[in-house]
Order: structure tokens, then sequence, then C-alpha cells
């Protein structure tokens, strides 16, 4: 029986492949980047999708709206379909957006966007470091992370708002627990307060699931916080603590920072399968 | 009296967004195959009190700073209704945020650092002009609007509607009529 495989899929612009596909690997996984024009015999041979962050087709027209037309995207959508774990981080989770695969309550349709950041006295792009929490035990996230656990990840986005023209529609989601991830006061309630909310998201949504669970849009970047020695030394949390705790020589600039859980989580269903 | 001007921007060299967005309509939305043509513009509408010589003073605003055009690199015309003055028919598609944050910036930075008289609203929308082979009147506005709105995955591409608002019209041929 083959090992476990999750494609990485590097579409014209994207940044962050390398890295993520490199996590994946540390945790167990095989992980292939694949191009998006290589489409052909993915669904045989691998058992979860993540789409990288970065700036496919240079945010033509919209992040994400070029890319999600891709053919591949119908890969990605069959696999899904049949169970698979997907993972859309920043740009990958614009795509899965405008593809409609989140938060899919109706494949025919695209439900939501990721609008321009809302920021006090200016436009654009914006990034920080900033804290989640995780709601919903409805994703596969459930696995690695507690109901109501949370945990800093860096923000790198200029479209980063979660929004629909239907009212109430965030709140069905999130009664349904399909915000996974919300942005969150140090002390870890979540919030759609500037500057803990970064860009006006609605009801502070920083990640969006699908119905099933198996695919997940999220806004942070784990990758860029998989490891001890990307926790910047100065934010308002117990990780700036444990990497501080290195200078008594206790653990290791490579021990586990705090995005490596939703990596794992990720990595946990590809390997186990959704349950 | 409250009156309009439009200022049309677009880029002199190739636009790469409009040229990626006109192959990608093309090569994967239905009915794209129908499209001759894809150019974006930025749109901007000042809404002013006539008098004050209003106009003169934007022009000589956007002739002086960057804040509109840069002359390196963008081509731009007014206008006082930006459906006049095309070469060719078409479809025009006017895509804007419904929050409009450009428009907010630019109305903000001319009331308080430029203190141009008369200034009501400035607004900012993308302008995409649409032509196709044959598709003429209504059923081109009708083509337009199944290009340009994602609804679907497999519907248009340049309007995300849960975030933007949009308007269809046709172009109209020939000069814009002097003042």
């Amino acid at each position: 029986m083959r090992s476990k495989r999750a494609a990485v899929i590097r579409f014209p612009g994207v940044n962050c492949e390398e890295e993520t596909a490199r996590a994946l690997r540390r945790l167990g996984l095989e992980a292939e980047i694949v191009r998006w024009n290589e489409g052909e015999g993915l669904l045989d041979r691998c058992d979860g999708f993540v789409l990288p962050g970065g700036f496919s087709y240079q945010d033509r027209v919209r992040a994400g709206a070029i890319a999600s037309r891709e053919p591949i995207l119908e890969t990605v959508a069959r696999a899904a379909a049949r169970g698979a774990p997907i993972l859309g981080i920043c740009n990958g989770a614009q795509i899965l957006v405008e593809a409609g695969l989140v938060p899919g309550l109706d494949g025919e349709r695209i439900e939501a966007a990721l609008a321009p950041n809302r920021m006090p006295h200016r436009t654009g792009y914006h990034c920080a470091w900033v804290e989640v929490v995780h709601e919903g035990k409805g994703s596969f996230l459930s696995r690695a992370l507690a109901e109501g656990e949370s945990l800093p990840l860096p923000v790198a986005h200029a479209e980063g708002r979660f929004v629909s023209r239907e009212a109430g529609f965030f709140e069905k989601l999130l009664e349904r627990g399909q915000i996974p991830l919300r942005y969150a006061t140090p002390e870890g309630r979540a919030t759609d307060v500037q500057p803990f909310c970064p860009n006006g998201s609605t009801l502070g949504a920083a990640a969006l699931s699908n119905r099933a669970g198996n695919v997940v849009a999220m806004m942070p970047h784990p990758e860029r916080a998989a490891w001890l020695h990307q926790v910047p030394d100065d934010i308002r949390s117990a990780w700036a603590g444990r990497k501080a705790r290195l200078r008594l020589g206790e653990g290791s600039l490579f021990d586990a920072g705090p995005g490596l859980a939703v990596l794992a989580a990720f990595a946990g269903a590809v390997r186990e399968g959704m349950r | 009296m409250s009156r309009t001007l439009y200022l049309l921007v677009r880029l002199r060299a190739g636009d790469l967004a409009a040229a990626t967005a006109e192959e990608t309509i093309r090569r994967r939305v239905r009915g794209g195959e129908k499209l001759v043509r894809l150019d974006r513009s930025d749109l901007w509408e000042f809404t002013y009190q006539d008098g004050n010589d209003f106009r003169g003073r934007l022009e000589s605003i956007v002739r002086e700073s960057n804040l509109f055009v840069n002359p390196n690199k963008h081509a731009f015309r007014y206008a006082e209704d930006f459906r006049r003055g095309w070469r060719e028919e078409g479809v025009l598609v006017v895509v804007r945020g419904k929050d409009d944050l450009e428009g907010a910036v630019a109305e903000e930075t001319l009331r308080s650092r430029v203190r141009l008289p008369g200034l009501e609203r400035v607004r900012f929308a993308t302008l995409w002009f649409l032509r196709f082979q044959e598709a003429r009147g209504s059923e081109a506005l009708a083509l337009g609007e199944s290009l340009a709105v994602a609804a679907s995955p497999k519907g248009g591409l340049l309007v995300n509607p849960h975030y933007q608002d949009y308007t269809i019209e046709l172009a109209e041929t020939g000069e814009e009529p002097a003042r």
C-alpha cells in the first residue's frame, strides 16, 4: 500500500509552497508540489490537497478569481466531494471561496467573498501576528485543536474580509460550526473588533469550512508559524515566553510553533481519513 | 447646481490584468467565445457644485500631482457622460466596491489636503469595456452581464456581488458633445 500523499498546488504567483510542503513532510506525509496545469492522475495518487498562499496570477481582477477557473479546481472539487481533506491558506482560501467550495452550502453558487481589508484610515495590504480561536467541531482542525483553544498566527493580505451579501449568512455558518477559526483577543475571546480582527471580517471569521468539514479556507498562515524560530519575541502570547526560555537552554528553535497544530490536523485527516 | 464629471484613466502600455481576464473569460466562462476584446479603465466620478471653475482646478490637480494619473504610464480623458465618446460599439461594466474605499480616500484627500472648493463627492470604479463579435443592444447587455457577474464557479468573472456593485450599459460611439 502506498504511503499517504498530499498535493501542494503551485499556481503562477504563489510563494509559500516550499515551506508548506516542508512542514507536511516533517509531519510524516509525502508532499508533492504540483503545477496547476499538471492535474492529470492527481486524484489517484494524492489523498489531500493544499492551496498555498501567495499571489496567483498577480491578484488580477480579484485575488483568487483567475486561479479559481483553472481546470485543476474541478479535480479539487471532485476530491472534496469524495471527502479528501483540502486546505486553502490565504490566497488558497481566496481561490476556494471564488471556486464556491467554501462554504459550499449550494455547490452551484459562489456564496461569499474575501473583500478588501477594512481598516481605520487606510486601505490595502496588512501583515501582523494575530490571535485566533478554534470554534466549531465540524472541521478537520478539531483533530489537533481543542474547542476554545487559541493560538497566535501571522496574517498578510489585502483582501481578507469574509463577507456575504446575504443578511444573516455568517450567523448561519457560525451556528453550523462552519467558522472554525475566529480572530480573538490575546485572552482568546472571539471578536470582530480592531486591531484584534485585522481586516473587518464578518463575525471575526478567520477561516470557513464546508459543511462536511473536509475543506477549510483560512486567511492566517500556519506554515509561517510552524517552528518556534518563526515566533516573534514581542507578541503577547505564551509562545513568546516559550521562545524566551531558549536562552535558558530549554528547547530548540526547531521545536513546534503554534501553526504546526493546524498542519498536523490536516496531515492527520489525510493519513486517517475524515472522521 | 450639482454636476458630475468623470475622469477615465487607462494604462498606455498593454494592460496585463485585462489581457488575463479576457483570456480567462474566453476560455473558461460559458459564452466567453463571443468576446472579441476586453479593456479596463479607472473611472473617477466627481460630483461638484457648479462655479468656482471646479473643472479647471481639478484638471490642474490631475496634471500637477500623481493622485489620479501618472503621465509616464497613463492616458486619460474627461467626460460629462462616460457612456459617450467610444470608438466602437460595446458594453460597459462599471464595478464598484460596496464601501468604495478608494473613492472615500480620494475624497478625503481632495477635501482636507488639497481643499478643492465645490467638491461634493468622489466615487471610484473599475470600468470594463466588452466588445462582442455579433451581439448588439439588449442581447449584448445580457451577454455582458453573464460574462461579468461571478454568480457561480462557471459564471462570469469581473464582479463578485458579495462585495461589489455593478451597472451594465451600452457604450455610445462618436465624440462626446462639447460642454
